[in-house]
């Protein structure tokens, strides 16, 4: 069976870029942890990003081509290029532990952990990305492949929304989750689609061969 | 050795006597700066940590990358015991304090009983042959520099080995947890003893909803501020980060800044920030321009070479003007209270 990889398209049409710095684990804030597998296991070494809703239209998350995680760039659904612009991150964390927080108490930390984005050039200006732009975090099992499983994570506030930052800003997002109990877990329960099945002779054309076969017989 | 003309000082201590193998003592001072609450400051050390060894040079192996010092004289070091983080959790720097390169930091890679090699991206021909004075001593760390104290949350943002370009967003983030372990905000490390580089500004976050009172105590500096001006990409501005190393406030001239020799060039700016100011990500609160001559500011247009003072404590942004391929300037200047 053949997959078809769609090759993301990277429209770069201005050079310009924002240079941000996008915490999402703090320590004495919260950290993120529960981002887990399709089994809903917290697992390190899962790669992960964000996902920009570019055209201020919803992010069509669920739907998506494959893509190559490692590449960023504008995705695909069905084949048609959308206006929603991954932007390929690092590897989570497997495990954390206990930190203090402000005031008082401890966040738990866990497993499945992202760090933060380091000074990371975005290209602001281009397809509609600019700050304030809606994203969602995304995280994949495993390497992008048919069927595969990857998970999205939106907030829309009102605490910590997941917005882009100002160019040469560092925010930190982590007061979005949990400080004093373990984040939930996560899934990575959205999948990827199937390969297109290789087309295979009807069982009629395989009757009507198997016809003429027995026609040019008889006439012999 | 220089005379200082001017002590920013709790107390002056006196120098040790005889061996030039005894840690003349520096004078000591301090500098307080406030972070308000729920802000940022942009800050940088004017004071150095104690000297741990003061003496002359004998010979050099080597001009550039691992480059090995011998020292003159019987030091009786112990093998290894300036290897990063193998004393005391201290990572040390060799400063040269006299010659042509004075103030130029190398960080040291490893020692012998009475030679130290250093990792040297400048090219040292000419340079600590026979007879130059050296310093060594470690360098500033975040469990080192700032209280145990110190509200947890704090972070600290550092921009050292920047990427081209402008407007860069923070590049180290150590997070304070508590009793003064900080942690690194990319791999949740231990980022207590991580050293931070001579001349560099970084930015203290205070998310909590009290102001925090910073003093930083440290041995006086003796010899040049030095630090590299450098382009990174073609026809690209570069900001840098930086603080200039005095306890004492000092005009741009008196920096150097202006007249013979000035490393600016024009086109270059300075950014100010206002530490006093509320509020987290600030933009400038004043940027200073040269006209090749003279720094004006930006918004009044007042020539302010000779009144605009650099803060004891205070970090800025040098954004120096882009060139047409990659260009690194030297600035060296001895401070006024050395004169």
């Amino acid at each position: 069976m053949k997959v078809a990889l769609l090759p993301l398209l990277c429209l770069f049409a201005s050079t310009a870029f924002g240079t941000v710095t996008m915490q999402f684990s703090q320590s004495s804030v919260a950290r993120a942890t529960g981002f887990a597998n399709h089994a809903g296991v917290g697992t390190g070494g899962m790669r992960w990003g964000i996902v920009i809703d570019a055209g201020s239209n919803a992010l069509q998350g669920g739907s998506y081509d494959v893509f190559d995680t490692s590449v960023s760039g504008f995705l695909s659904v069905g084949g048609v290029t959308t206006d929603d612009y991954y932007f390929a991150g690092g590897l989570t964390v497997a495990s954390v532990g206990s930190t203090p927080t402000i005031p008082s108490g401890n966040d738990p930390g866990g497993t499945g952990v992202i760090s933060q984005l380091t000074n990371v050039a975005i290209p602001y200006g281009t397809g509609g990305i600019g700050s304030g732009d809606a994203f969602s975090l995304i995280w994949f099992d495993g390497a992008s492949a048919a069927n595969s499983y990857y998970g999205m994570l939106a907030n829309t506030g009102p605490t910590a929304a997941f917005t882009l930052p100002n160019d040469g800003d560092t925010v930190s997002y982590a007061a979005y989750f949990a400080g004093t109990t373990a984040d939930p877990i996560k899934a990575a329960n959205l999948q990827f689609p199937g390969a297109a099945p290789v087309p295979e002779p009807s069982r009629m054309m395989l009757i009507g061969f198997g016809l003429i076969g027995l026609f040019f017989r008889r006439r012999r | 050795m220089k005379t200082p003309k001017l002590l920013c000082t709790i107390a002056a201590v006196a120098l040790a006597q005889g061996s030039l193998f005894a840690v003349n003592t520096d004078p000591v001072g301090f500098v307080s700066v406030t972070v308000p609450a729920n802000s940022d400051a942009v800050l940088a050390v004017p004071l150095n940590r104690t000297s741990e060894f003061k003496g002359l040079t004998s010979a050099l192996s080597g001009t550039s990358g691992s480059v090995t010092i011998t020292v003159a004289g019987t030091p009786n070091w112990t093998a290894g015991q300036f290897a990063p983080l193998a004393t005391a959790n201290k990572t040390y720097a060799l400063q040269l304090a006299s010659g042509a390169k004075e103030g130029l930091v190398l960080p040291i890679t490893n020692n012998g009983t009475n030679t130290v090699t250093v990792s040297a991206s400048d090219n040292l021909t000419g340079v600590l042959a026979s007879g130059e004075q050296i310093d060594i001593m470690p360098y500033w760390t975040p469990a080192s520099l700032f209280p145990s104290t110190l509200a947890a949350g704090v972070q600290f943002f550092g921009f050292s080995a920047p990427p081209a370009g402008t407007n860069l967003a923070a590049i180290q983030i150590y997070s304070h947890t508590g009793s003064g372990v900080w942690e690194n905000g990319d791999d949740f490390s231990d980022a207590s003893n991580e050293p931070l580089p001579f001349t560099s500004a970084f930015v203290l976050r205070n998310g909590t909803a009290s102001s925090q009172v910073l003093s930083f105590v440290g041995s006086v500096p003796m010899t040049s501020h030095r630090m590299t001006l450098a382009t990174l990409a073609a026809n690209k501005a570069q900001d840098i980060r930086f603080g200039y190393v005095s306890p004492v406030a000092s005009t741009l001239a008196q920096a150097g800044l202006a007249g013979v020799g000035t490393p600016a060039v024009s086109g270059d700016q300075i950014l100010v920030f206002n530490n006093s100011q509320s509020g987290i990500n600030k933009s400038a609160a004043q940027i200073l321009e040269f006209d090749g001559t003279d720094w004006t500011d930006g918004e009044t247009f007042d020539v302010v070479t000779n009144t605009f003072q650099f803060t004891p404590g205070f970090g800025y942004l040098y954004r120096k003007f882009g060139t047409t391929s990659p260009t690194s300037v030297v600035w060296q200047d001895i401070q006024s209270y050395l004169q």
